[in-house]
């Protein structure tokens, strides 16, 4: 039966749909973390039941992302607990499931590497360097020096429904669907497996809620699978996961950790820094360039730093593939940086605020590429928002230990701020093509389709985008329609990544309109134009650094954390956050506001609630059982303002602001409260308590 | 896959035939503890299950002017919705932070109670309320202290072969009546418990001092709680410092934890402060 | 075991295991209920269901308690006056909660206006707690609710000043 029923897949939840006579799949998955494959023993199938095996895979068995090519099943090496080894089908779920349970996979085991502390070269999937003066001269005529060594955990995205695809038969094509971030991707990963050209198959996306980044490529490995089950039992196909198995075995946020020592010339400022940091990117590492080249180009932070030596490397682990959450690298080292930037601050007996202002990266100073910053950050005006705000100045002069010391009753408070830039939204690693198209149409009754694969994420992007397209040509955004964005129709728009959408692709829609707008009374309607983006000075690597502008058009942001440490128990609580954007150009502001508020509420999730132990086992019931979102009586009041700098063209993307900075911001504010260091995220309330009693 | 056989006893006597019968049937209460431990769509159960939602005698709630009587099968949310001055006030509190609202509805006084792994929500304050339960066997029908639930292990002891009728709760006046969840509210784990601490003063002295916390193990030392009755109030930072160093004392004694310890320890610390403060609740 | 219950007004009969979660019967037997089995562990609230006019998570409900039970799910119950007044209430606060979640908020929005003396905001937050989603802000819920209490008020009262 055609799947062309499937208009409305683009708003059917993937557990909903239902095609009569659709079949279900369940993957067989290794027990073990490291070894040689030696078989699949499989039970006794039936009739209307197949197995799929790497051997069945009529094309390419792999998702190709970034340079790196991940398996659709493992054919003689596992790599991870959880790897797909074979894919079971058939018309019922809880059969199959039967059937898995009988099923044995045969894997000479061998011991996994699961620790990247150390590690060796063999398991370096990427490094990177960045050199910028003469870090060790600076160092040996240093006035101060401050060290530190962080650690930022894993989290899990907690989708608002796991991933999964379904492939059925549309006509002549392979129609998939699927909660995608990078539709296109899809498409080729899917052709790639079957062996037939891209243009037999048509990807639309599906509803997948926010996706934090968790579906860059993972969903194109389930499509594939899914594909291929249903190219080779010619029948319609759904496999999702269960919700448990999908925190067992889909990626989560890579692990990292980092050495940081920073050199303070005669004025107390930034001379020198030496970075050594490490991404743990689980198995293969599809992200793992991506991941190692942000962290490295976020190592300073927001800072300006003459003297820069930064090492970095993503190790690989016998772990399934960890990758990006709300940003891919960047907050991990800007929660590090910031903590030196207080710790620098501190040890110079400067006032936090004032010390970040002096060392602000500024027009003209080397970004770490060598290349000049060619902005002026409204850096003044938004740390004045912050602590207006928040009355930063009074309450860090009184709290911590000069509310201790002062005999104050009722819990410890403690305050805290940190910066950060997100960068334009174009990928920064090297290997991936920043080129992205947008196509418009005007037809003969004045109606406007937008065309891309950029998925909008929300309805409020959505509205931006026909918003802005319907006043550039004086329609009325009713006239305005986003075709449903699928392969074979629209344009590439690359995968839409965290506040991409609203930077590069409304940039593109507006583009395109404006070609419309030209040629409009000249030409006779319709008129199609398209408008395609290439990032301008793109980040290339050499062995010795790299070269590019990946800071312009970097908006700043900022947030004040206040919080108390619970009388009894001595664990930190937030009370209060306030953030401050420089957004470039607002769309909207209502959306822009929700945006960062959600976001922050996340972030706060992430610094404080959320953990991920890493077990040699992998993410076993226990994890899972114990996974805490942060509940929402625990929100604390959030304020939020715009920094605005007057006209200009380009909208910056601030969704993932509160990630790299609300983290740093806490952990500056227990430090203030508790009186010691945290270098460790999430901050673990009671390891804070037992600090505090030890001392 | 192995298909449990229900049954859906309509009176406690049918019910206790059954157990009899079948003694390795699992009894379902709320079942929320059940099936929430059991992640995935073939939850692995008992071949016999014993539902108990058919048995008119464990939905009672009866009111005396000194105690009121909930049955086993009565849900936490009605215990939290019987309203202020009807149920005593450490009661409604622990049984309104369990979980979320859509468990609430669901999960029962007894299924709390009879935890076989860790000890519920409730159990702390019922043992500071001097609670007893009704339980009803094959020799009739006895009562016994909700305290004595608790081993001398301090981890859960559950009687066998009997079922839990019903729950009495005397209605005492506190001057202080605290709860207080530990560790991460939404659902139990092994770092998450429920303290309460219920105080009395009488003629400027301390009259009635109970202090419990029920998690994975139960926490609660009488002759600590003995040593204060008397003290005048406000109790002396030394009383306070002994009484703490008591606890801690009998705690290890009992090879408990020392992160147990110190939540409980900080709890009571709360209370006395609350005490002190002259907080009445 | 066949299972006879009333299922958003109508009488429906499915063939089920005793100890088979609520929520797999109604996700398999009876999609269109458009009731998620998730979590399955009593977390994401996604199975949100009334069940006798309380709200319940129908993950933790066996298949044997639900015989002669009245379910409304969440769909249906967005379909009724009442479920469209909350919806109403929320387009007019902006609540821009995900198509995965918004229908059982609308849910436990209905309920909360049932409360007498209206809701505090921690009582509000405490009721949505029960849905675990990342779509949308606390706040938003809060306001979200209150321009629900106010229209209802409005419709209710329609000249009143």
């Amino acid at each position: 039966m055609p799947a062309s029923k499937l208009a409305d897949a683009a708003t059917t939840p993937l557990s909903e749909l239902r095609v009569p006579g659709m079949l279900h799949v369940v993957a067989v998955r290794s027990p073990v973390s490291r070894g040689t494959l030696r078989g699949v023993e499989l039970p006794r199938l039936g009739k209307d039941y197949r197995a799929v095996l790497a051997s069945d895979i009529p094309g390419r068995n792999e998702v190709s992302s970034f340079g790196v090519a991940v398996p659709l099943l493992a054919s003689d090496r596992v790599r991870y607990r959880g790897e797909a080894v074979a894919l079971l089908v058939g018309p019922d779920l809880e059969a199959l499931e039967e059937l898995r349970d009988r099923t044995n996979v045969l894997v000479d085991e061998e011991a996994p590497f699961l620790d990247f502390g150390r590690f060796s070269s063999d398991q370096v999937l990427a490094r990177r360097t960045l050199k910028l003066g003469d870090s060790e001269l600076a160092f040996s005529v240093a006035s101060r020096i401050v060290e530190g060594d962080f650690e930022v955990g894993s989290q899990e995205h907690w989708y608002a429904e796991p991933q999964g695809a379904f492939a059925g038969f549309d006509y002549d094509k392979l129609l998939v669907v699927c909660g995608t971030q990078w539709p296109y991707h899809v498409r080729d990963t899917v052709a790639g497996a079957l062996g037939v050209p891209p243009a037999e198959i048509i990807v639309r996306p599906g509803p997948a809620g926010p996706h934090l980044d968790g579906r860059i490529w993972y969903p194109s490995l389930m499509a594939a699978q899914a594909a291929l089950t249903a190219w080779l039992s010619r029948r319609n196909v759904r496999f999702v996961l269960p919700r448990e198995e999908d925190f067992r075995v889909s990626p989560k946020r890579a692990r990292y950790r980092a050495s940081y020592r920073a050199a303070l010339d005669g004025e107390s400022n930034l001379s020198a820094l030496e970075v050594s940091l490490a991404l743990n990117v689980g198995a293969y590492g599809p992200l793992a360039e991506e991941l190692v080249a942000r962290a490295c180009l976020g190592a300073q932070g927001v800072y300006a730093c003459p003297n820069l030596s930064v090492k970095g490397y993503a190790v690989s682990t016998d772990t399934p593939p960890l990758g990006s959450l709300a940003g891919i690298g960047d907050a991990q080292s800007n929660f590090a940086m910031e903590r030196i930037a207080e710790r620098a601050a501190a040890a110079s007996g400067a006032d936090p605020v004032d010390w970040r202002a002096r060392n602000l990266l500024r027009k003209g100073s080397a970004t770490p590429t060598g290349t000049p910053f060619g902005q002026t950050w409204p850096f003044d005006a938004l740390s004045a928002a912050l602590r207006r705000m928040s009355d930063f100045d009074r309450k860090r002069a009184s709290y911590g230990l000069a509310d201790r010391a002062g005999g104050a009753e009722g819990p410890w408070r403690g305050i805290g701020i940190a910066f950060a830039r997100q960068l334009s939204g174009a990928f920064v690693g090297g290997s991936v093509p920043n080129s992205y198209s947008v196509e418009v149409e005007l037809d003969k009754e004045l109606r406007l389709a937008i065309r891309s694969s950029a998925v909008p994420g929300s309805a409020s992007v959505e509205r931006i985008w026909r918003e802005s397209a319907a006043a550039m040509l004086a329609l009325d955004p009713s006239d305005v329609a986003l075709e449903p964005p699928a392969t074979g129709e629209a344009p590439n728009s690359g995968p839409s990544v965290l506040s991409r959408n609203v930077t590069i692709v409304a940039s593109l829609i507006e583009r395109a309109c404006a070609t419309v707008k030209r040629r409009r009374f000249r030409e006779p309607l319709p008129i199609v134009a398209r408008s395609t983006a290439r990032v301008a000075n793109p980040v290339s690597w050499t062995a010795e650094g790299a070269e590019g502008a990946p800071f312009e058009d970097a908006a700043l942001g900022g947030a004040v954390v206040e919080l108390e440490l619970d009388a009894w128990s001595l664990e930190p609580r937030a009370t209060g956050v306030w953030i401050a954007v420089a957004p470039g150009r607002l769309h909207d502001e209502r959306h822009a506001r929700r945006s960062l508020e959600n976001a922050a509420v996340l972030a706060l999730s992430q610094c404080a609630w959320e953990r991920l132990d890493p077990s040699p086992e992998g993410l076993g019931v226990d994890a899972y059982a114990g996974y805490r979102l942060m509940p929402l009586t625990a929100v604390p009041p959030i304020g939020i303002e715009f920094i605005l700098e007057g006209k200009r063209v380009q909208a910056r993307g601030i969704g993932e602001l509160p990630f790299d900075c609300v983290p740093a911001a806490f952990a500056n504010a227990v430090a203030l409260a508790a009186g010691i260091g945290i270098d460790t995220l999430p901050v673990e309330g009671e390891l804070v308590a037992e600090r505090i009693r030890a001392t | 896959m192995r298909v449990s056989e229900v049954f859906a006893p309509t009176s406690l006597i049918e019910t206790l035939g059954l157990l009899r019968k079948h003694e390795d049937a699992l009894v379902w209460a709320g079942g929320t503890e059940i099936l929430r431990l059991r992640v995935g769509r073939r939850p692995e159960l008992p071949p016999t299950i014993v539902s108990l939602d058919k048995v008119p005698e464990l939905r009672a709630i009866g009111r005396s002017d000194r105690a009121l009587d909930l049955g086993a099968m009565v849900s936490l949310a009605q215990l939290a919705a019987l309203g202020e001055g009807a149920v005593p006030e450490a009661l409604a509190e622990a049984a309104a932070g369990v979980g979320t609202e859509g468990l609430r509805n669901l999960a029962t006084l007894g299924g709390n109670l009879l935890g076989r792994e860790r000890f519920g929500d409730l159990f702390a304050a019922l043992a500071c309320l001097d609670a007893i339960a009704e339980f009803r066997g094959a020799s009739g029908s006895r009562w016994m202290a909700v305290g004595r639930l608790a081993g001398r292990d301090r981890k859960p002891l559950v009687p066998t072969g009997e079922i839990l009728v019903r729950v009495r709760v005397p209605f005492d006046p506190w001057d202080l009546s605290l709860v207080r969840k530990i560790g991460y509210p939404l659902w139990p784990a092994a770092d998450t418990g429920v303290f309460t601490c219920l105080a009395r003063a009488a003629k400027g002295s301390l009259y009635e001092f109970r202090a419990a916390l029920g998690g994975p193990l139960f926490l609660r030392d009488r002759e600590t709680e003995t040593g204060l009755i008397g003290k005048r109030l406000p109790l002396q930072r030394r009383e306070i410092e002994a009484a703490r160093q008591s606890w801690r004392a009998r705690f290890e004694e009992d090879g408990v934890g020392a992160p147990w310890i110190e939540r409980f320890l900080a709890a009571v610390d709360e209370s006395f402060d609350a005490l002190r403060a002259g907080v009445a609740r | 075991m066949t299972i006879d219950f009333i299922l958003d007004g109508a009488d429906v009969s499915c063939r089920a295991r005793a100890t088979d979660r609520l929520s797999d019967v109604l996700a398999q037997e009876f999609p269109e209920a458009g009731v998620g089995s998730d979590c399955r562990a009593g977390r994401c609230g996604r199975c949100v269901v009334l069940m006798d006019g309380k709200l319940v998570l129908s993950c933790l409900v066996p298949a044997f308690r639900v015989r002669g039970a009245e379910i409304v799910s969440p769909r249906a119950y967005a379909r009724t006056e009442e479920g469209e007044s909350v919806a109403a209430g929320f387009a007019r606060a902006g609540v821009a909660a995900c198509e995965f979640c918004t229908p059982q908020r609308v849910l436990i929005a209905g309920l909360l206006l049932e409360e007498a003396a209206g809701a505090s905001e921690r009582r509000i937050l405490e009721a949505m707690q029960t849905v675990q989603c990342r779509c949308v802000e606390p706040s938003a819920l809060v306001r979200g609710v209150r321009a629900a209490v106010e229209l209802r008020s409005e419709r209710k009262w329609p000249h009143a000043r």
